[in-house]
């Protein structure tokens, strides 16, 4: 009965948070997604789709004001706007995002994120290499960037990628074998420079 | 540079590409949200538990299909404890039982019509249209029931069934897509209550082989029940409202 009780007051703040997280982050999401969708009601779509993306990823959200939360909202915000506008068919799949050449070249299947991400760098000198990480960082496009951040930053699994990004399983996991990929060899392009 | 900088100097990298997003407080836009999406978040947060909990689920359930892909064969004896669920309306998964007498039921149920009429109250209170039925002839109709299944569709598999006494509930997954349908099945009877969502804009009045029911599209989940005057059937997923219909009608 007791454990029932405390299961309830667990509940409750959970629903709190998560009521929280709304009134903080909902205009600055529409906000996001207007600028991906440029179309109001979309964009109301998207933050609607992205809150139910979030109550199922919901273990991922720790403290609500703060840059790490700030940035895990914008992304699926951000990523639920693509998916739409792939779905209304104004942009080409979220599959073709850049992931064109060398990227399709992909054999390597990681067993982790960062399997094989720094191999080959030993003989860079630290500070080039730092130097040369953070402009490879830089230079990837948003897809890229976003996967490598939730799989590297937020220790998503492939599942939990494919949830937040409202894409398949499969879908995910070549995404982020894309993205490593497409991190890799900027890194080398970057060192041949 | 060692593994761990490498992936701390990464790490900082990708944090600091996101650094230009605005603060939430510091952000000048001003939005009027409209009624629908304000109404929508405002059940969103009511329903916030269960919703979590449905998508738990179904993860779960997703996660154990996936595992079982190569032993599809053996998966109609697979079990769950799920709820299937229209709007507010649920029911409950049970254990299963041979099917093997309600077969033969199902071959004598063919020819027969039963009228069924529905009694519908809006209740503008809850958001809901609460309905009870009454039936021409409710123990023949008793008589009558007999299990139904629809056509698989292409790329789907069957994946749970669960049947006890005269409840029948099945999952129909679509791996490669990350669809699924959900396949409820029970005896109508007077003594049945429903009380359906029908705040949501796509809610409307269906016939599927000329019996009546009710449809309505939520932002992920599409939702029909409908009635023969001997069971009542229901159907939710992930997949178009349109596909869950074709669905719908396979049931001969």
């Amino acid at each position: 009965m007791l454990q029932l009780y405390l299961q309830l007051l667990n509940a409750c703040s959970e629903q709190e948070k998560f009521k929280q997280l709304y009134e903080t982050y909902h205009r600055l999401m529409h906000w996001e997604a207007l600028r991906v969708l440029q179309d109001r009601q979309l964009a109301e779509d998207a933050v609607q789709e992205s809150f139910l993306r979030m109550i199922k990823n919901f273990h991922k959200i720790g403290e609500i004001s703060c840059p790490q939360t700030k940035r895990f909202v914008v992304i699926i915000v951000r990523n639920a706007a693509r998916n739409l506008l792939a779905k209304e068919n104004r942009l080409r799949s979220m599959q073709d995002f850049g992931m064109s050449g060398s990227a399709d070249d992909e054999t390597e299947q990681p067993a982790s994120m960062w399997e094989n991400l720094s191999k080959g760098f030993d003989e860079t000198p630290d500070a080039v290499l730092h130097k040369e990480i953070l402009q490879t960082v830089q230079s990837l496009p948003d897809w890229a960037a976003d996967v490598l951040l939730l799989s590297a930053v937020y220790g998503c699994s492939t599942r939990e990628l494919a949830s937040v990004l409202g894409i398949t399983i499969e879908a995910a996991k070549k995404r982020l074998q894309r993205a490593r990929v497409l991190f890799r060899n900027k890194m080398k392009e970057g060192e041949t420079r | 540079m060692t593994e761990a900088e490498f992936q701390r100097v990464l790490r900082e990298a990708l944090e600091e590409r996101y650094a230009d997003i605005p603060d939430p407080d510091e952000l000048e836009y001003e939005y009027t949200f409209s009624p629908r999406f304000e109404r929508r978040m405002k059940r969103m947060i009511r329903n916030f538990d269960r919703i979590r909990s449905k998508a738990q689920r179904e993860a779960a359930r997703t996660e154990a299909a996936q595992q079982n892909r190569r032993k599809i064969g053996r998966l109609d004896s697979e079990r769950s404890m799920q709820y299937v669920t229209l709007g507010r309306y649920t029911m409950r998964r049970a254990v299963a039982i041979a099917l093997v007498a309600t077969l033969i039921l199902a071959l004598a149920a063919c020819a027969i019509r039963f009228a069924i009429i529905w009694h519908e109250t809006n209740n503008e209170k809850q958001g809901t249209l609460d309905v009870t039925f009454e039936l021409e002839d409710p123990a023949g109709a008793a008589e009558a029931f007999a299990f139904k299944e629809p056509t698989v569709p292409e790329g789907y598999v069957r994946t749970v069934t669960f049947q006890k006494n005269d409840i029948q509930e099945i999952e129909y997954a679509d791996i490669e897509n990350g669809k699924i349908i959900y396949y409820g099945q029970s005896p109508v009877s007077e003594n049945m209550s429903l009380s359906i969502d029908n705040e949501e804009e796509s809610f409307t009045e269906i016939n599927i082989h000329e019996h009546k029911g009710y449809a309505a599209e939520e932002a992920e989940y599409s939702h029909i029940i409908w009635a023969d005057g001997i069971s009542l059937y229901t159907l939710s997923s992930n997949t178009s409202l349109d596909e869950l219909i074709d669905f719908a009608e396979s049931i001969e």
